[in-house]
């Protein structure tokens, strides 16, 4: 699965769905008819994880003007939320029998906590800041994000290239 | 005993809150005019005036106490105890209420004289809980002669360095508390040495002995923590303490940081209610760390933000964690930063760009 130049690969232990693909569920039903509305890229069902909804930015080519940083976790917090609507309407009233299915075990999942996770393939190089700085400035993307979310998950996680696999079992992300 | 609850009507920056406490730590963050360091000395005020006593006393004679303890912590003008009202309008009251959990205590201040709320009967059972109130800065430098200068002349420092000069003016126990002796270790490690009491004067022997310094040539924030380790060797701090510490991470290395929050976790542990304010990221970091993860010594830990508009009161809000607290103005600015950092480098890039 692609997300602006990069590759996902979650491996075998892993349902995945696109949540907002073209053509999809929240593109046709939902982004079409109820505006504004979000939507997280990624929906993840494991048997043994809670439900994961992953959000990815491809920062490396620099962060677009438009995406401030302090606006970046309320981005992916409103996302999650609205994602949470479009699995409850997915399991209800999605015409493809996959996705209904799909949405139908997101929403049984939702008895625990969801794993929210937001990856960022690069959030300092551009902006020539230190190793350590970028680390700090993830740490508060992070803590800003648990704060957005408190209302739904303590699960929450944001992760860059060298440790999304600490996050994510089976997941390999690659430039494409 | 333990603080549970307090109700401030109509005092300094508080129009009508209610605050519950956790018996473990209770972290206070908010921006500078928030009513941090006054609630925090309210909370000891009122600690010492509910435990200071045994019930027979004279009620004036408690007035005047609390009254004296209330001019020389928040040193209003003259005196004037109605200067601490929020709104001042005449016949204007302000009330402040401790609950712990099957006792209240009060204090009402009214045309500028602080009357008590208790119940004698109540007082007299009260267990031997004491205060202790660190304040922001540290006090082995100022500490030698500084207790007889504060009762004899007018000095710019409120009564809570004087409390603690005088908390600090006790020698070591002979029996120490063997469960608080365990904490010592960490924080002499941290020191390099131990802390020795010699008339009116601290020092630091190194491990080895064959030095000792004076606490003028140590660290600021070295002094911070051998005062608390004679606090500790000396009995100040024991099982039925309140421990309330301003800003624990004033002149503190940020590397000492997380030994602090876990001193402040090993006190809880061991029974010790505590009550910090901070400005620091680290501090109410890690604190929030240990709330979340529950890791070893878990004890209950509480946030509370001060947050304020204009001249409007004071409203807190408080969660089990930090992710809990929407006014978190110390993770804002943090977020300001960085934020200043991008568009800086975005302005950057654009003017090399475009040379």
């Amino acid at each position: 699965m692609r997300e602006g130049n990069l590759g996902f690969d979650f491996g075998g232990s892993w349902a995945v769905l696109k949540y907002d693909v073209d053509g999809g569920f929240y593109k046709t039903k939902i982004d079409k008819n109820v505006k504004p509305t979000k939507g997280v890229d990624f929906l993840c069902i494991s048997q043994t994880q809670p439900l994961l909804m992953m959000e990815a930015k491809d920062f490396s080519l620099g962060v677009p003007h438009r995406e401030k940083f302090n606006n970046v976790p309320m981005a992916v917090a409103i996302k999650a939320r609205d994602t949470l609507a479009g699995i409850i309407g997915g399991s209800h009233c999605a015409s493809a029998a996959s996705d209904l299915a799909f949405f139908t075990s997101s929403r049984r999942k939702l008895d625990a906590p969801p794993r929210v996770v937001f990856f960022f393939s690069d959030l300092g190089t551009h902006l020539r800041r230190e190793p350590r700085r970028a680390k700090q400035a993830r740490d508060v993307l992070l803590k800003q994000l648990k704060r957005h979310l408190s209302w739904l998950t303590r699960d929450v996680a944001v992760v860059g290239l060298d440790d999304y696999q600490s996050f994510v079992a089976d997941l390999t992300i690659r430039n494409v | 005993m333990k603080i549970s609850n307090c109700t401030i009507d109509n005092f300094t920056v508080f129009d009508n809150e209610k605050i519950a406490f956790c018996a473990g730590v209770n972290v206070i963050i908010g921006a500078n005019g928030t009513g941090k360091s006054h609630l925090l000395k309210l909370l000891y005020a009122l600690t010492q005036g509910m435990t200071g006593g045994n019930g027979t006393e004279n009620k004036n004679h408690k007035d005047t106490s609390v009254r004296h303890l209330l001019n020389g912590l928040f040193k209003p003008e003259n005196g004037d105890l109605s200067l601490l009202l929020r709104k001042r309008t005449d016949n204007a009251v302000a009330s402040v209420t401790l609950e712990s959990k099957t006792r209240h205590y009060g204090v009402i201040i009214h045309e500028g004289k602080a009357s008590q709320m208790y119940d004698p009967s109540i007082i007299a059972q009260m267990p031997n809980a004491k205060g202790v109130f660190i304040p922001p800065n540290e006090v082995l430098a100022i500490y030698p002669g500084f207790a007889a200068s504060y009762e004899k002349r007018e000095l710019a420092f409120d009564q809570t360095y004087y409390d603690i000069c005088k908390a600090l003016s006790a020698a070591p126990l002979k029996t120490k508390n063997t469960l608080l002796s365990r904490l010592i270790p960490g924080l002499e490690d941290i020191l390099e040495g131990s802390v020795v009491q010699k008339g009116e004067r601290f020092y630091v022997k190194s491990k080895k002995g064959e030095r000792a310094f004076e606490a003028h040539l140590l660290a600021e924030g070295h002094r911070k923590l051998a005062a608390l380790v004679h606090l500790i060797n000396n009995g100040s701090i024991d099982k039925d303490t309140i421990l309330f510490w301003d800003e624990p991470e004033a002149n503190l290395n940020p590397r000492l940081i997380r030994h602090v929050a876990l001193f402040l976790r090993e006190l809880a542990s061991l029974g010790i209610q505590v009550f910090v304010t901070t400005h620091d990221y680290l501090l109410i970091g890690e604190l929030s760390l240990a709330a979340e993860y529950q890791t070893v010594p878990q004890v209950p830990i509480r946030f509370l933000a001060l947050s304020r508009q204009d001249d409007r009161p004071v409203h807190v809000q408080t969660g089990d964690t930090l992710a809990d607290l929407q006014d978190n103005p110390i993770l804002d600015e943090f977020a300001e930063h960085y934020q200043r950092e991008q568009d800086a480098s975005l302005q950057f890039v654009r003017e090399e760009g475009g040379r």
